[in-house]
């Protein structure tokens, strides 16, 4: 990159150089890069600490344990872009795997049908939310909230409150299964972030709920079908929703109806980590994976030092405040 | 009617126009034409129906009678999108924009150009908002959040957007509003090569200078009415302020003179976010008008001396006291008193009942100790609902539920059941009926009367000429001019505000 070229070379090089200062100008910008290093510094720090934890075993374990969480979070992360957010989806995977323990156990149903029937359940929340929400104008806080109490009660009035079991180990291999050493639930979940990601990145369709979060108004002016999107986006994490709890019911080999209380409120804080904010149109799906990552990370890390389980609320909830703190000053600046 | 129905050039045309709301009539039989290559202004007084006819063409609002025809055709447009599709494209005064998005996404908000797998073509994208953003000599960096850019640039995209859609008729709403004199050069530019181009566009504005500068005829609108269309050549700004100020008939105000003045309230060398070096006297017993366009700075500088924004300079001087007013707690002890412009986002508590909004600026006078007295909140209100004539159920009502006009008499008893000394008022009448308004005119008067003084900011002529006893017209930040109403004409305050007075433009004048 020398001044001694040739005219022609000289714009090349220019454009090569603004090219690569602005690739890393925006690379360092971004918050998924600022959450990797994060991740590592915490890994590295986590290694020194203890010899355990730099082991692919203890990783894979980590891997299976968020998966579920992992579906949960690309739901909401698609949500929250669109400026809602769901509280029902941690009932919504309770109901799912109780009713395809359900069909699988007491109406001895094909395991296909079954998860159908599970995914059904989500879909019919996520629908009735998105209706709520998008026809009658109630706030996702509300809507969402409602229905939360309507699923969870469902499941626990369905089982009385105990669980679903004796399903059958060979459904176990969706939660408990590996395809070489890598979990199954973390192989499905790679394959829905990837085509998620580069739908919400390069997609006409998905790309539409940054539009829609941004400025509801510009978006509708815009000819772009808001109401239709959000409608979707909530049947979306419904869907996702369903999918991560019929895969912990699977791992469990019982529905579980008290199980995943309380998920909603870590998965929005991880989208929110990764980047997402609740007033819309920001976030990407890696992102909030990162930061439900960085999350998992944590915890995990708090219980190899041997720090009680019950404190890892104050630290989750300390870097959610921190992360938006951080992300509020750095705009201020600009 | 200078509207030839048969000529082939005529794009666009709107005829017989008639939108009613209640109460009023926005617009009535209204004749629009807009000739290919031409770019044809409108103006008229706020709230002389401009901005709907705007809506009504670019299909936001449908009309109660009257067609639309586009190439000759009549055209039935049901919402926005469908103009759009057929070439007319409005930019709207408050930005419709995605500010979270780039700058080439908001261009192209769904129309995304797409690869083979229909993934959007950010380069393609990129490529062509930078070469279609080159025509304005702006620097914007199509990638780059929408938000990182000031509302000059954002103006400027939103324009570029309409542009991108090939729109035929080009609607502009105040698009100089929001940027300074540089830019609406380049955007002259622009619209220049537009009609070069062949595309129709129609230019509303309160600028009188910048009309005559870029367009090629002049339509005048006055309380939703056609005054007539001109050819901008063989016409003054004199003639086009004669047609948008001209009555009927004079509405009736208040007369009483003033027994009893003093300097109450004055600003000095005052400076803000919004206007700049401002000296100004209220006094006691007299109502002072301020006048001039949306964005003159009259609001900011009320703002400024209510407390809520910080003045960068100057002083405020109360009986020739100087004080220092830091937020609107202070100015409220030294008797001060400010009536907002958005009585309902600035204004009022409106799920909140009428006497919790009485209430809410006298807590001191209703309160025993810590506790509010519900017996003394109900006796303010009742008493103020009374001297008001303020139209509720009871003082239990929410104010939510009144009427615009009765909500606004909520908003003045809340302040005035305080017994101001100095009364700001920011368009006292906004989207209040013609009774209420006459209400409303009587209580500023009699206010002054008994001796305090009141500072009324008004867009309506009549309103400012018919109850000031002194006006300020503001322009651009500044005060241009001083005048007594009895001294002054409504051409000569439109003038001063619209900047086409030439001795208007940088001079103070004092007219006393």
């Amino acid at each position: 990159m020398t001044e001694k070229t040739s005219t022609s070379g000289i714009t090349t090089n220019k454009d090569f150089r603004t090219g690569i200062t602005n690739f890393l100008f925006r690379l360092v910008r971004v918050r998924e890069m600022a959450m990797v290093v994060l991740i590592l510094i915490s890994c590295v720090i986590m290694s020194i600490l203890s010899p355990h934890f730099l082991s692919i075993t203890n990783f894979l374990s980590i891997s299976r344990g968020f998966s579920m969480e992992g579906m949960v979070t690309i739901g909401m992360a698609l949500l929250l872009i669109t400026g809602a957010f769901d509280l029902s989806v941690g009932a919504v995977m309770a109901l799912s795997g109780i009713v395809t323990a359900f069909l699988i156990v007491t109406a001895r149903l094909p395991y296909f049908v079954a998860v159908l029937g599970g995914l059904g359940v989500g879909l019919t929340v996520g629908a009735i939310n998105g209706l709520l929400v998008t026809r009658i104008k109630v706030n996702p806080l509300i809507a969402t909230l409602g229905m939360m109490t309507i699923t969870r009660g469902m499941a626990l009035g369905l089982t009385e409150g105990s669980p679903v079991v004796n399903v059958p180990s060979d459904f176990a291999w969706l939660g408990q299964g590996n395809v070489g050493r890598i979990p199954v639930p973390f192989i499905i979940l790679c394959v829905m972030v990837l085509v998620t990601d580069i739908l919400l990145r390069k997609g006409r369709t998905l790309r539409q709920l940054y539009y829609v979060g941004g400025n509801q108004k510009a978006a509708l002016l815009s000819g772009i079908p808001v109401n239709r999107i959000i409608l979707f986006t909530f049947m979306g994490s419904g869907l996702a929703a369903a999918l991560g709890g019929i895969i912990t019911m699977a791992r469990l080999t019982s529905g579980i109806p008290t199980a995943y209380a309380g998920v909603e409120l870590r998965v929005i804080a991880a989208c929110v980590i990764g980047g997402a904010s609740l007033s819309g149109g920001e976030g990407t799906i890696i992102g909030a994976l990162l930061g439900l990552v960085f999350m998992a990370l944590v915890s995990n890390a708090m219980t190899m030092l041997g720090v009680s389980i019950y404190w890892e609320g104050v630290v989750t909830g300390a870097i959610l405040i921190l992360a938006v703190s951080l992300d509020m000053l750095s705009r201020r600046r600009l | 009617m200078l509207i030839d129905r048969e000529n082939p050039n005529l794009i666009f045309e709107a005829r017989q126009i008639t939108k009613n709301y209640p109460g009023t009539c926005a617009l009535d039989s209204v004749d629009f034409s807009l000739k290919r290559g031409e770019i044809h202004a409108l103006v008229g007084e706020n709230g002389a129906g401009k901005s709907t006819l705007m809506l009504v063409m670019a299909g936001v609002l449908r009309p109660d009678h009257g067609s639309l025809w586009l190439d000759g055709k009549e055209i039935h447009l049901s919402d926005p999108n469908q103009a759009q599709h057929l070439g007319i494209s409005l930019v709207f005064q408050e930005l419709a924009l995605c500010t979270n998005m780039s700058v080439a996404e908001n261009i192209f908000t769904n129309m995304q150009p797409v690869n083979r797998f229909d993934f959007i073509d950010f380069e393609e994208m990129n490529r062509v908002t930078r070469s279609s953003l080159e025509a304005f000599g702006v620097e914007i960096d199509p990638q780059v959040p929408l938000r990182k850019y000031n509302l000059a640039t954002q103006q400027i995209v939103e324009i570029a957007r309409a542009i991108q859609r090939n729109a035929s008729v080009l609607l502009l709403d105040e698009p100089t509003s929001a940027i300074g004199s540089r830019e609406t050069q380049r955007l002259f530019q622009v619209i220049r090569s537009l009609r070069d181009r062949g595309v129709g566009v129609v230019y509303v504005s309160h600028k009188l200078d910048e009309v005559f500068d870029i367009s090629d005829r002049i339509t005048v609108l006055k309380d939703g009415k056609l005054m007539g269309t001109v050819t901008t050549h063989e016409t003054t700004s004199d003639d086009i302020v004669r047609m948008m100020v001209g009555r009927d008939f004079e509405k009736m105000f208040p007369q009483s003179n003033i027994t009893m003045s003093a300097p109450l309230l004055r600003v000095n060398h005052f400076t803000g976010k919004g206007f700049s070096d401002i000296s100004l006297t209220a006094n006691s017993g007299e109502v002072l008008g301020l006048f001039g366009l949306t964005g003159a700075g009259r609001s900011e500088l009320a703002r400024a001396i209510f407390g809520i924004d910080a003045p960068l300079s100057g002083d405020i001087y109360l009986d020739d006291q100087i004080v220092h007013i830091k937020n609107p707690r202070e100015a409220m002890k030294m008797g001060i008193a400010y009536v907002p412009e958005d009585r309902k986002i600035d204004g009022l508590f409106l799920e909140m009942s009428l006497q919790n909004n009485v209430g809410s600026t006298n807590l001191e006078t209703i309160s025993q100790g810590m506790m509010i007295i519900n017996r003394k909140q109900a006796a303010l209100a009742k008493d103020w609902m009374q001297q008001l004539m303020i139209k509720a159920r009871n003082i239990e009502q929410l104010v939510n539920y009144l009427s615009g006009g009765n909500q606004q008499k909520v908003l003045f008893a809340k302040w005035l059941a305080r017994s101001p000394r100095v009364l700001i008022a920011d368009e006292p009448t906004r989207g209040v009926d013609v009774g209420a308004k006459a209400d409303i005119h009587t209580l500023l008067h009699d206010l002054a009367r008994k001796g305090a003084a009141v500072v009324m900011i008004s867009s309506e002529l009549p309103e400012i000429m018919g109850l000031s006893d002194r006006i300020a017209v503001m322009r651009a930040g500044k005060v241009v001019g001083v005048f007594n109403s009895a001294d002054a004409t409504e051409e000569q305050l439109v003038a001063y505000a619209s900047g086409a007075s030439t001795n208007g433009n940088n001079s103070y004048e004092v007219h006393q």
